[in-house]
C-alpha cells in the first residue's frame, strides 16, 4: 500500500500532467460508473441528484439556458443537458473501455501467438491483421454498422475490429524480442507446451506495451464513437451520446444555443485529452522505448 | 540520392513485387469481407428508392422485377462474381435510378476528398514541423510546452465539432460559405479551393500532433548523436547544424509518416465533409449507409481499402528503401 | 362564400400570436429564471402574413379564370437564374410513381398539368393554367370532358394532342404491372377514359364526382403531362429518366445525382407571360447538417430560396431578419391527431362520452407553444385542415369542446371533462396506455399529451414510446389504449381526407369507429357537384364528429422557409407544400 502510494507520488512529481490527467479520468470513471444513480430513470419520480432523466422533458423550461435547476441548460424538447452530458459519459466510457479492451487484446492475443510460434500461422496473422488494417478506423467502423443495427453493443464490436491490428503488430513485434530472451528458450527447452510459455512467461513481459497501447487507443475510440453519433450512426436516440447531442444541435438549428454545442464538444475534448495525456505518462513511466514508435 | 536509388534498386524491386504480390489475397479477403458484410444489412434493399412509406406500395411482383433488374435476387457467389468481375474491368455498376455509374459517381466525388485529404497532409506538414523542431531546439522552454501541448489539445477537439463552429462563425462574421456541391479544381480553382480549405485545415490541426512529436523526438535524438556534437563543437551555430544534418535526417521519417497521415485523413474527413458541406466521398457513404445503398457501399467502401492498402505498401517501401534490414526480414 | 376571407387567415395567425403571448407570460411567471432565448416571446412578435401582391383572383373551384396565369405584378421583369436549396434527391425519376417532393421541388416545373391550382390564391382555386383550356360536366358529375389547348408543344418539339393527355391518365388511373400509380387511389370513379378527337379529352365516371374533388384529384403536382411517345420509347419505365420531356415552363437541362438539378426557360411555353426565370436550379441538402447549409447558402446571398428552415432562425428572422431576407411561414399537409381504442374488449374508449371527456383533457395551446422549437404548427380546431376553405372558421372552432384557451377556460373545461368522466363511470386512476411516437417533437407532444391525460383522477397513464414503422403496426393491430402520432393526407379537399380518416371502412380510421351519418355524409360529399352545398356538407360532418369524438385532432403542421426579398411573383404564404401549384412560372427577380 505505501509502495503504491510512494509510487503515485513519485507520478505526480515526475509527470504532473499525467497526474493531472489521471485525476481527470478518475473523476470520469466516478461519473460513469454512478451515472445510473446521479441520473434518474424519470419514471417514478426518484429523486436524483440531477433531478431528470436523460429522456424527460421539461417543459416549462424548453431551450433554456443553464440555471440552478439545470447545470447545463436544457435543449430544444426540454430535455436535461447536464443529465445528457453524465449518460453520454457513461456510454462513451462503455465503448471506449470495453472496445479497447477487447480489441486491444484479440490483437494482442494474435500477436503473441504469431511471434511465439512463427512460421505459416504468423504469415497467416499478419495477413489477417494486414486485411483488417486496409480500412480507415471510421470506415471500417461504419460498414460494421450498416450491417448491424446501431446499438451500444454494435458500436462496441465495431470499434473494437479497428482497434485490432495495430495491437497485433505491436504486440507482434514485442513479442518477437521477448522469444528470443534466455528464460523463454530455457523454458522451451525444458519441454513446456506452447500454450503455458506463451500465457505465463511471454505474456506478462508485454504487459508494459499492452497498457501503454490501450490508453492511447482509448481517446481515439471516443473520438470514433462521437463522430459515429454525429453521422447518426452510433447508438440511437433518444439514447444521449455526445456524438449525437451535436448532431441535434447541427439539425435543430443553424445557430445553435452556445449550451447546445459546448456542453458535449468539450466533454469530449476534456476526455480525449485526459485519456492521450494519461496514455502518454504511462508510456514515459513504464517504457519510454516505446516513444519512438508512434505511439 | 538517384543513384542510391539506383544502386538498391533490385532489392527493392524484389521487395516491391513481393509486397504487392501479398496485397493480392488482401485484397481478395477484403472483397470478401465487404460483400458478406453488405449482404447481410438489415433492413429492405428497396428503401433505397423508394423511401420507407413507399416500399409497402409495392407489389410483391414489382419488387420481384425490381430485384431482378438490380441483380439483388441472383445467388451470392454469382452477385459476388459478377461484383469483383466488374471491379477488375473498371465496371462497378449503376444502382438506383442515378444517371451516373457508380464509378462516375466515385470520381466525380473523389476529388474533392482527396485534396481535401492532400491539402491537410502538407497542411500538418506546415503546422507540426515547425512546431516540433522548435520545441525540440528550445526544450523544456515555454513555446515547448505550448507548442506541445496545443498539438496535443488538437488531437483531441472532435474535428466535426469544430467544422460545425466554423460554418456558423465564418457566416456571420464573414458572410462567407462555400459552394454546397462539386466544383471541380479544373473548373473554378479559386471556388474548389475555397470548398476544401477549411476542412483541410481543421483536419490538419489534429493531423499535425503526432508529426510534431515525431519531429521533435527526431530531432532530439540527432542532436544527441556524436557527429552533430561533434559539429557543435566545431563553433557551427546551431542554426546551421540543425539544418544540415538534423532536419535532413528527421523529415525522411515525417514524410514517410505523412503517408500513413493521408490515409488517415482520407477516411477521417467523413464527418467534417458532413458538418461542412464538403460534397466528398464521405457524404456518400454517409448518404449512401442511410438509404441502405449497398450498391455505393461495398464500392465506395472497396475504394477506400484499396487506397489505404497501397498506402500501407508505398509507406513499407519507404520504410525498406530507408532501412534496407526491412527487406531481408 | 367559398372562399375564407383573407382577414380571417391574418385572425388565425394573429390569435396564435395572442395564445402564445398568453402562454409565455405564464412560463415566466412560474420561473424567476432568464425567459429562453428562443422561445415564445418570439414565436409572439410574428407580424401576419404580408398581404398578398396578387390582385385577388375570384375563381371559385371549378371556375376558370378568363386571364392566362402571369405574375401579378404590372412591373414585372424578366432575367436571372433562381437558386433553390432543397434537401434530398429524387429517389428516382417517376413523377407517377412518386410521392415525395422530393421529386415535386426540382421536377414539377418541367411538366404542366391538366388542370392547375391557382398558384397565387390561397384558397387554391381551379385555374385553366394547365393544359385543359376549359371543362364541364354532365348533369349527374358523370362525365367529365375537358378542351385541351393547342399549339402546345413539348420540350423536344413535339406537339402535345389528346392522344398525350390519355396515354398519361391511362398510366395514372390504369397502370400496368410495372407502374406503381401513386394516385391511382384518388380516381377509383374512374371507369374509362376517351380521345374524341384531337383536342378533347373524356372521363367517363361509374358514379357521379363532384368537380371540387375531381379537379383537386387531376390537379395534384404529380399528374404531370407526358407524352405518348415518350412512353412508348422508354417502355412505360421513367424511373431512370430524368430528361423525358414536358410541357412546362423550364426545360430540363442536366443534372448530378445528390447534388442539384438544373433547368432553363422554355422559350417556346405556350403560355407566353411565362416564366420570367432564366433557369431553375434546385440543390440538394440532406442529413444532419443539411439545415445549416441551406440557411448558410441563403445568409450568404448563394440561394435566393431555402426550403426547410430551422424553427430558430425563423423566429429570430420574424423579428429582426438580415437585410434582404424574408421569413415565411405556411402550412404542410400533416395532421398530429389522437385515435382511441373503440374495438379491443373492455376498453373504456367503447363509450363516446368517455372519448368527449378526454378530448376535453387536451389543451391545444400548451401543444403550440411546447413544440415551438422543433417544429411550428397550428392548432387548427378542428376536423379539417385549417387552412382550407372547407374548416369552420377559427373563432367558431374555438367554442368547440376541447378548444378553449389555455387560462380559466380550460381549467373549467377539464373540470367538466372530469364530471363526464365520472358520470360515465369510470372509476378513479383507470389504467390507460399511451402510445406516441419517439422522436423530437413527437416524444414532446407524447409526453405532453399523456401528461394531461394523467393529470385527470380518473386515469393512471402508462406511456408507451415507439419508431414511427412500429407506431403504425401497433396503432393498425390496436396495440394502445389511445395512440398519437401524425399522418399526411394527399391534399385538403374532404373527399382526400374525410373517406380515409372519418369513414367506418376508412384505411387510416385507427380508431376504427364510425356512423352511418358520418358514411353518408362522406358519400354525399364525393358526389356533390354544386360547390356550396358540398361546404355545408363538409362542415356538416366537421361539426357532426363532435358528437362521437372518433379521433381528436391534436396540431396541423407548418412549414418555414426564408428566401431573398427580390423574389416576386408569388403567393408565399399560401405554398401549402408545393405539391399542388407551385411551378416557379410566376417567380421574378426585382433586382
Amino acid at each position: 500500500m505505501a509502495n503504491i502510494a510512494s509510487n503515485l507520488k513519485g507520478f505526480f512529481k515526475r509527470n504532473p500532467l499525467g497526474g493531472a490527467s489521471l485525476i481527470v479520468v478518475i473523476f470520469l470513471l466516478t461519473v460513469g460508473i454512478t451515472s445510473d444513480l446521479l441520473v434518474g430513470d424519470g419514471k417514478n419520480g426518484d429523486i436524483t441528484f440531477t433531478g431528470w432523466s436523460e429522456t424527460q422533458g421539461d417543459y416549462t423550461y424548453m431551450s433554456g439556458p443553464p440555471n440552478g435547476d439545470h447545470w447545463f441548460g436544457t435543449d430544444q424538447t426540454g430535455r436535461d443537458i447536464f443529465s445528457r452530458i453524465i449518460m453520454g459519459t457513461k456510454r462513451s466510457l462503455i465503448v471506449a473501455i470495453v472496445s479497447v479492451a477487447a480489441g486491444t487484446s484479440v490483437g494482442a492475443a494474435l500477436g503473441i501467438i504469431g511471434a511465439y510460434l512463427g512460421g505459416k500461422t504468423d504469415l497467416i496473422i499478419q495477413r489477417l491483421l494486414e486485411i483488417l488494417q486496409s480500412f480507415p478506423d471510421l470506415i471500417l467502423a461504419l460498414l460494421m454498422l450498416a450491417a448491424f443495427k446501431a446499438n451500444l453493443w454494435t458500436v462496441v464490436f465495431a470499434i473494437s475490429i479497428t482497434r485490432i491490428p495495430l495491437s497485433g503488430r505491436v504486440m507482434r513485434s514485442a513479442a518477437l524480442t521477448i522469444s528470443q530472451m534466455d528464460y523463454v528458450l530455457a523454458a522451451r527447452a525444458t519441454g513446456a507446451s506452447s500454450l503455458r510459455i506463451m500465457f505465463r512467461h511471454v505474456a506478462p513481459q508485454c504487459f508494459a506495451p499492452y497498457m501503454v497501447l490501450a490508453t492511447a487507443h482509448l481517446g481515439v475510440a471516443i473520438l470514433i464513437e462521437a463522430s459515429l453519433g454525429f453521422l447518426g450512426a452510433g447508438v440511437p436516440a433518444p439514447a444521449a451520446t455526445w456524438g449525437n447531442m451535436l448532431a441535434l444541435a447541427n439539425a435543430g438549428s443553424f445557430k445553435p444555443l452556445w449550451w447546445f454545442v459546448t456542453f458535449p464538444g468539450v466533454s469530449i475534448t476534456v476526455t480525449v485529452l485526459a485519456f492521450n495525456l494519461l496514455g502518454d505518462a504511462l508510456r514515459d513511466e513504464m517504457d519510454p522505448r516505446l516513444r519512438g514508435r508512434g505511439l | 540520392m538517384l543513384r542510391r536509388l539506383i544502386n538498391r534498386s533490385p532489392t527493392i524491386g524484389k521487395y516491391l513485387l513481393r509486397r504487392l504480390l501479398y496485397s493480392v489475397p488482401t485484397i481478395i479477403a477484403i472483397t470478401v469481407i465487404i460483400f458478406i458484410v453488405m449482404r447481410v444489412v438489415p433492413g429492405d434493399l428497396l428503401t433505397a428508392f423508394y423511401g420507407t412509406d413507399e416500399v409497402s406500395a409495392l407489389t410483391p411482383k414489382q419488387r420481384e422485377a425490381i430485384m431482378d433488374q438490380l441483380g439483388l435476387s441472383d445467388p451470392l457467389y454469382v452477385q459476388y462474381f459478377r461484383w469483383v468481375g466488374g471491379v477488375v474491368t473498371g465496371d462497378l455498376g449503376k444502382s438506383f435510378f442515378r444517371t451516373m455509374t457508380v464509378a462516375e459517381y466515385l470520381a466525380h466525388r473523389a476529388p474533392i476528398s482527396i485534396e481535401i485529404a492532400l491539402l491537410a497532409t502538407v497542411l500538418s506538414w506546415v503546422i507540426g514541423i515547425p512546431v516540433g523542431l522548435i520545441s525540440a531546439l528550445r526544450r523544456n522552454s515555454i513555446l515547448d510546452y505550448v507548442g506541445r501541448f496545443l498539438t496535443i489539445f488538437f488531437l483531441a477537439v472532435p474535428s466535426f465539432w469544430l467544422a460545425m463552429l466554423t460554418v456558423v462563425f465564418f457566416v456571420l462574421v464573414f458572410n462567407y460559405h462555400s459552394a454546397p456541391y462539386v466544383i471541380q479544381l479544373w473548373e473554378d480553382p479559386l471556388a474548389n479551393l475555397s470548398i476544401i480549405w477549411r476542412p483541410s485545415i481543421i483536419l490538419a490541426l489534429g493531423a499535425a500532433a503526432p508529426l510534431a512529436r515525431m519531429m521533435r523526438a527526431t530531432v532530439l535524438e540527432v542532436m544527441s548523436e556524436d557527429y552533430i556534437r561533434t559539429a557543435r563543437s566545431k563553433g557551427l551555430a546551431q542554426a546551421t547544424v540543425v539544418s544540415r544534418h538534423a532536419i535532413r535526417n528527421a523529415i525522411l521519417p515525417t514524410v514517410t509518416y505523412s503517408g500513413i497521415i493521408f490515409g488517415f485523413l482520407l477516411g477521417g474527413s467523413v464527418a467534417v465533409e458532413q458538418a461542412m458541406g464538403a460534397r466528398g466521398l464521405g457524404e456518400i457513404l454517409v448518404v449512401a449507409i442511410t438509404e441502405r445503398d449497398v450498391i455505393v457501399v461495398q464500392n465506395l467502401v472497396l475504394l477506400y481499402g484499396l487506397i489505404w492498402t497501397f498506402i500501407n505498401v508505398a509507406v513499407d517501401l519507404t520504410y525498406a528503401w530507408l532501412d534496407p534490414r526491412i527487406r531481408y526480414e | 362564400m367559398l372562399k375564407l376571407p383573407r382577414l380571417l387567415v391574418f385572425c388565425m395567425i394573429a390569435s396564435l400570436a395572442i395564445f402564445a403571448v398568453a402562454c409565455g407570460s405564464d412560463e415566466e411567471e412560474s420561473t424567476s429564471s432568464p425567459a429562453p432565448a428562443t422561445g415564445a416571446a418570439a414565436v409572439a412578435a410574428e407580424p401576419t402574413p404580408t398581404p398578398p401582391t396578387a390582385t385577388a383572383n375570384e375563381a371559385k373551384i371549378g371556375e376558370q379564370a378568363a386571364d392566362l396565369l402571369k405574375a401579378p405584378e404590372a412591373n414585372a421583369k424578366s432575367g436571372g437564374t433562381l437558386d433553390y436549396a432543397w434537401v434530398a434527391k429524387p429517389p428516382h425519376y417517376d413523377m407517377h410513381q412518386s410521392g415525395t417532393t422530393n421529386n415535386c421541388t426540382p421536377q414539377c416545373p418541367l411538366f404542366d398539368l391538366l388542370v392547375m391550382n391557382d398558384p397565387l390564391d390561397f384558397d387554391r382555386a381551379i385555374i385553366n393554367g394547365g393544359l385543359a383550356e376549359s371543362w364541364e360536366s354532365n348533369s349527374d358529375g358523370t362525365e367529365w370532358t375537358f378542351a385541351l389547348r393547342q399549339g402546345v408543344k413539348f420540350h423536344d418539339g413535339s406537339d402535345f394532342d389528346s392522344a398525350d393527355a390519355l396515354a398519361t391518365y391511362n398510366r395514372i388511373i390504369f397502370p400496368s404491372e410495372n407502374v406503381n400509380s401513386r394516385r391511382q387511389g384518388l380516381f377509383t370513379a374512374v371507369e374509362s377514359i376517351t380521345a374524341p378527337d384531337a383536342n378533347t379529352i373524356k372521363f367517363n365516371m361509374s358514379r357521379g364526382v363532384s368537380g371540387g374533388y375531381f379537379l383537386q384529384a387531376l390537379a395534384s403536382g404529380f399528374n404531370v403531362i407526358v407524352s405518348e411517345d415518350t412512353l412508348k420509347e422508354r417502355n412505360d419505365d421513367l424511373k431512370e429518366s430524368p430528361d423525358y420531356p414536358g410541357t412546362g415552363p423550364f426545360k430540363y437541362t442536366g443534372h448530378v445525382d445528390g447534388e442539384k438539378w438544373e433547368s432553363e426557360k422554355f422559350v417556346d411555353y405556350w403560355n407566353t407571360n411565362l416564366p420570367y426565370l432564366d433557369g431553375v436550379n434546385v440543390y440538394h441538402m440532406s442529413g444532419s447538417a443539411g439545415a445549416q447549409q441551406r440557411v448558410a447558402g441563403l445568409l450568404t446571398g448563394q440561394f435566393d430560396y431555402a426550403r426547410g428552415i430551422d424553427p430558430q432562425s425563423y423566429y429570430e428572422w420574424v423579428q429582426d431578419a438580415p437585410e434582404g431576407i424574408v421569413p415565411v411561414r405556411f402550412p404542410q399537409t400533416t395532421i398530429i391527431a389522437m385515435w382511441y381504442n373503440t374495438f379491443t374488449d373492455g376498453s373504456i374508449f367503447k363509450d363516446a362520452e368517455v372519448r368527449k371527456a378526454t378530448n376535453m383533457l387536451f389543451d391545444r395551446d400548451s401543444f403550440v407553444t411546447a413544440t415551438k422549437d422543433t417544429r411550428p404548427f397550428f392548432a387548427g380546431f378542428g376536423f379539417s385542415p385549417y387552412f382550407s376553405q372547407y374548416a369552420l372558421p377559427i373563432d367558431e372552432g374555438r367554442k368547440r369542446p376541447g378548444m378553449a384557451p389555455t387560462g380559466p377556460e380550460k381549467d373549467a373545461e377539464i373540470a367538466k371533462a372530469n364530471e363526464m368522466l365520472a358520470a360515465a363511470g369510470i372509476a378513479e386512476e383507470t389504467p390507460v396506455r399511451v402510445l406516441h411516437t419517439n422522436n423530437g417533437w413527437q416524444k414532446v407532444m407524447g409526453d405532453i399529451t399523456a401528461a394531461q391525460v394523467d393529470a385527470s383522477p380518473h386515469f393512471k397513464v402508462s406511456q408507451e414510446e415507439v419508431e414511427y414503422s412500429i407506431w403504425i403496426e401497433k396503432t393498425e393491430e390496436g396495440d394502445f389504449d389511445i395512440s398519437m402520432g401524425p399522418l399526411v393526407y394527399a391534399f385538403a379537399d374532404p373527399s382526400a381526407y374525410a373517406r380515409p380518416w372519418y369513414h367506418s371502412e376508412g384505411k387510416t380510421n385507427f380508431s376504427k369507429i364510425g356512423d352511418d351519418k358520418t358514411d353518408s355524409l362522406i358519400d354525399q360529399i364525393d358526389a356533390e357537384l354544386d360547390p356550396a352545398k358540398r361546404l355545408a356538407l363538409t362542415q356538416e360532418l366537421d361539426l357532426h364528429l363532435d358528437t362521437y369524438m372518433p379521433l381528436s385532432p391534436l396540431l396541423w403542421e407548418d412549414f418555414v422557409d426564408g428566401y431573398q426579398s427580390y423574389i416576386k411573383g408569388y403567393d408565399f404564404p399560401g405554398m401549402q407544400g408545393l405539391y399542388n401549384a407551385e411551378r416557379r412560372g410566376t417567380w421574378w427577380f426585382d433586382k
